[in-house]
């Protein structure tokens, strides 16, 4: 079972930074509402999967302390002073994103259920994602497979269920979406089909050949590079909140640890000439 | 045996990720639903899909002197998302038991006989911020009235 030898990948450093950085631009912001939307104060509705509220409604309190646990747990994230450190913060903050996030069931981003799926990963990364340990590739893998699931899902469903991204004319009307889109460049963009036509033809080849394409050696750092710029163009085009940010925080450690390095290296490398 | 149990646990792991594509590509009603239950939404993506030619936009009114004013819900429940506010989500637009609750809040704050929620919709113009509302669509969604009670989620009543 040489696939399970164990690795250091300095990639789980940075991907647990990322993480509890992009948890804290996701959380940080909700403060201004916290009783408003995760306590009796103003919960309107019972929706979802899991219906939390038909069982239990926080009350103002509850839901500020449950708020208070959440930025606890990504702060030791974040800082992984030590392992068990780190873990505890994985093992709190998770839980009470989740246990808030059904308490506004109409509300369940993606992002969020993105930060829960990725804590899993680093949770079993080596020396929980210190960057240093030796341990088990098994992170690294479930992040990979996260991210198939991720963009085969989304990629597979724009070519199945509306063709007609490959005319650019669906991206087109997203980009003037009143929530979504109505960014300045992407008012723009709105009307230029000579790019969004093939924007939309990298999106869909890009998500819908994933899960295939990250398994070839060669493509991978290639395909990261794509990916990096894919979501770099969600941020400047369109108003996914902190989706970007969310997703970029694993790319360090979907490639394996001498292919980051390498990666790192040469941009640094870059960096330096410049 | 660390490596056999390791195996086992991402064998299960990538199980799960595989029916939650299964189910996004069967819109949630796919075989693993239907053996198991509703377990694999949180593996489920669906995103900026469908095309979407117009806007749209959830008015609250209320019932004033022969009239109907709008309410400023936005100003009674000002959290909202990159999505919007709590009731322009679609499953509002799409389930009438979902607009009740909304409808009752809107009384709650209004003091009016009755309140009304309209769905507005206009086509969107491409290369277009403010979009002038010409050729507006509407529809009453539901009305309710205001001496009616509703029980809320954990038995909250407005």
């Amino acid at each position: 079972m040489k696939w399970l030898e164990p690795e250091v990948h300095p990639g789980w450093a940075w991907a647990r930074i990322g993480w509890a950085v992009s948890a804290l631009m996701t959380w940080i912001p909700r403060s201004t509402h916290v009783a408003e939307t995760y306590s009796t104060d103003g919960i309107l509705v019972s929706i979802g999967p899991v219906r939390l509220t038909e069982s239990v409604m926080f009350s103002p309190a509850a839901a500020w302390s449950l708020y208070a646990v959440i930025l606890i747990g990504v702060v030791l994230v974040g800082l992984g002073r030590a392992p068990w450190l780190t873990r505890l913060g994985l093992l709190i903050a998770p839980p009470a994103m989740l246990a808030l996030g059904f308490h506004e069931g109409l509300n369940f981003k993606a992002y969020d259920r993105l930060l829960c799926w990725e804590a899993m990963a680093l949770f079993v990364a080596p020396g929980a994602a210190s960057g240093r340990h030796e341990g088990s590739p098994a992170g690294r893998y479930m992040m990979t497979m996260i991210f198939m699931c991720l963009y085969a899902s989304t990629g597979w469903m724009k070519i199945v269920k509306e063709p007609r991204w490959w005319s650019g004319v669906p991206l087109a009307t997203d980009l003037v979406h009143r929530q979504f889109g109505m960014k300045p460049l992407g008012i723009w963009m709105s009307e230029q089909m000579w790019l969004l036509k093939p924007m939309s033809w990298v999106t869909l080849i890009f998500e819908g050949g994933w899960p295939l394409l990250i398994l070839i050696r060669q493509v991978r750092p290639w395909l990261l590079l794509i990916g990096a710029s894919f979501h770099i163009g969600v941020l400047a085009l369109m108003d996914a909140n902190t989706f970007t940010f969310v997703a970029l925080a694993a790319y360090p450690v979907l490639l394996p640890p001498a292919q980051f390095t390498w990666l790192r290296d040469r941009a640094a490398g870059l960096l330096k000439r410049q | 045996m660390r490596k056999i149990l390791t195996t086992i646990g991402l064998a299960l792991f990538g199980l799960y990720q595989l029916a939650g594509f299964v189910e996004t590509m069967s819109d949630g009603n796919g075989p693993f639903r239907e053996a198991t239950g509703n377990y694999y939404w949180p593996a489920r993506w669906k995103m900026f899909t469908n095309i979407s030619w117009s806007h749209t936009v959830m008015d609250f009114e209320g019932w004033d002197d022969g009239e109907w004013v709008r309410l400023p819900m936005e100003e009674w429940y000002p959290a909202h998302w990159e999505s919007g506010y709590r009731w322009e989500r679609t499953p509002v637009y799409k389930y009438r038991t979902l607009q009740l609750p909304f409808l009752a809040a809107a009384c709650e704050h209004a003091d009016m006989p009755r309140v009304r929620l309209m769905q507005r919709s206009w086509n969107k113009k491409l290369g277009q911020r403010e979009e002038p509302r010409g050729d507006v669509r509407e529809k009453v969604l539901r009305v309710r009235e205001c001496s009616d009670e509703l029980a809320l989620p954990a038995g909250k009543v407005l």
